[in-house]
């Protein structure tokens, strides 16, 4: 479990970045964070995986208390983050030599870091470009490789900072299967997003505005809440969506894509 | 050992290209890079690739050198980088950046006196090698979005905005770089 406590953060211009966020993620938790830019997002996604120091507040990734440097090793152990660009986050010219870095670093033996390889680029469908050259790589298939990086470490928490901006439709949708996948997995996943369709995939959204949250609603509550998303341009599946249920439509949003609203929707509430 | 003993064959042969001015010299060195290339079986198509993308900072080297009035300097400087650069290719290629990390730690183990970490330098190098084409493809970008507005292509104002903004995008990298090395364990 995450427990975020009263969390402050200020830049040093001296401007809030973050004020008093208090929150908590259960295990295996799939949640969506999505707000301007500014907003406080990637400050906050920083911090909770333990990258940036801050001096107010508290946050405990089960007993891991992340304000102290001396959990600092268990902490990167248990806590991984992949940024929204793939290429600042490659620093090897081979992808296996890229994966084994971060494990070297945490003192796994050669043996375990070939096992752990193995398993996280089969996790992204990646496994046949182990010994290939990342500079050969496609945007998509670099993001892919950042993010077996990640779950090479096996971590409990997996952030993503906007993984897929720099990304095309296809490399996206390649992203979404891995997550859907890895979500059950039993790992706890935040996602952070300017992307409305992206809340769809996960359990629970949390909007931030001004370094503060404003809203806190679990998926089935979308539809009541998207009055509080108006500033972000909505997708046509979550348009729809508004508009049926305006018109009085009820619709679940359990694991909907457009082909389950479909057949989900009776033939008479369309011709209400 | 075998990879440090061959790291240092390479960087004996790497500076001795340096040192000699002998033309038919430096011809040997290019047919010893082409043996290599051969029986290495390296893709030639790699081999000029990699070529091609220096090819900009060779053709500064060598505007810099004849705006001096060195002719037969430049032209020597030029063959040298392409010789330089085309057996680090070879030796990148076929070592791997773990192996040359590894034996650049070995090698910068007696700068521990000087309280220098050689795991530090060797990381440094690894990146600068991994970060040159990503470098080399955003000046490629710059100076085409550049002549598209109209900028000749290698004209000195082409150039100078593309400098300007690589030396952005470096501090920028740096930045996220660091971050990147905090997320995989290195930096505390």
């Amino acid at each position: 479990m995450i427990k975020i406590e009263n969390l402050n953060y200020k830049y040093k211009t001296g401007d809030f970045a973050l004020a008093d966020i208090n929150l908590q993620i259960e295990n295996n938790e799939f949640i969506s964070i999505i707000g301007k830019n500014g907003s406080g997002k990637s400050t906050f996604s920083k911090l909770i995986s333990g990258l940036v120091g801050f001096k107010k507040g508290k946050i405990l990734i089960d007993n891991l208390d992340l304000s102290d440097k001396k959990q600092t090793l268990e902490i990167r152990k248990n806590v991984a983050i992949v940024f929204q660009n793939p290429e600042t986050q490659i620093i090897f010219d081979k992808v296996y030599d890229d994966l084994a870095f971060g494990l070297k670093n945490l003192g796994f033996s050669k043996s375990e870091i070939d096992i752990r390889i193995e398993q996280a680029l089969k996790q992204v469908n990646m496994l046949d470009f182990k010994n290939s050259y990342t500079t050969e790589l496609s945007l998509g298939q670099k993001q892919r490789i950042a993010i077996a990086s990640a779950l090479a470490i096996q971590p409990k928490v997996l952030i993503l900072d906007e993984p897929t901006t720099m990304l095309d439709p296809v490399s996206k949708k390649q992203i979404y299967t891995i997550l859907k996948n890895l979500k059950q997995s039993g790992i706890t996943i935040i996602y952070i997003t300017n992307f409305i369709d992206e809340i769809l995939l996960c359990d629970r959204t949390i909007i931030f505005e001004h370094g503060t949250i404003k809203k806190d609603f679990y998926k089935k509550d979308l539809i009541d809440n998207l009055s509080e998303l108006q500033d972000f341009e909505f997708p046509g599946i979550i348009s729809l969506i508004n508009h049926l249920h305006l018109a009085g439509i009820n619709i679940n949003l359990e694991d909907l894509s457009i082909q389950e609203l479909i057949s989900k929707l009776d033939i008479k509430d369309l011709k209400k | 050992m075998k990879n440090l003993i061959l790291l240092l064959m390479f960087i004996l042969y790497t500076t001795s290209i340096f040192f000699i001015s002998n033309w038919i010299a430096l011809l040997g060195f290019l047919i010893i890079n082409l043996i290599l290339i051969i029986a290495l079986k390296i893709p030639f198509s790699r081999v000029l690739n990699n070529l091609y993308k220096i090819t900009f900072i060779v053709a500064i080297t060598f505007i810099f050198n004849i705006l001096f009035g060195y002719l037969k300097e430049s032209i020597l400087i030029s063959v040298r980088l392409y010789l330089v650069c085309n057996i680090t290719f070879i030796f990148t290629y076929k070592m791997g950046t773990t192996n040359i990390l590894i034996s650049l730690e070995k090698l910068f183990t007696p700068l521990k006196i000087f309280k220098i970490s050689p795991t530090d330098i060797s990381l440094l190098i690894n990146i600068a090698i991994t970060f040159i084409p990503i470098f080399l493809r955003e000046i490629e970008q710059s100076m085409l979005s550049l002549q598209n507005k109209g900028l000749k292509r290698y004209s000195i104002d082409n150039i100078k905005y593309t400098f300007k903004f690589l030396l952005t995008s470096i501090f920028k990298k740096t930045n996220s770089i660091e971050l990147t090395l905090k997320n995989k364990n290195y930096i505390e």
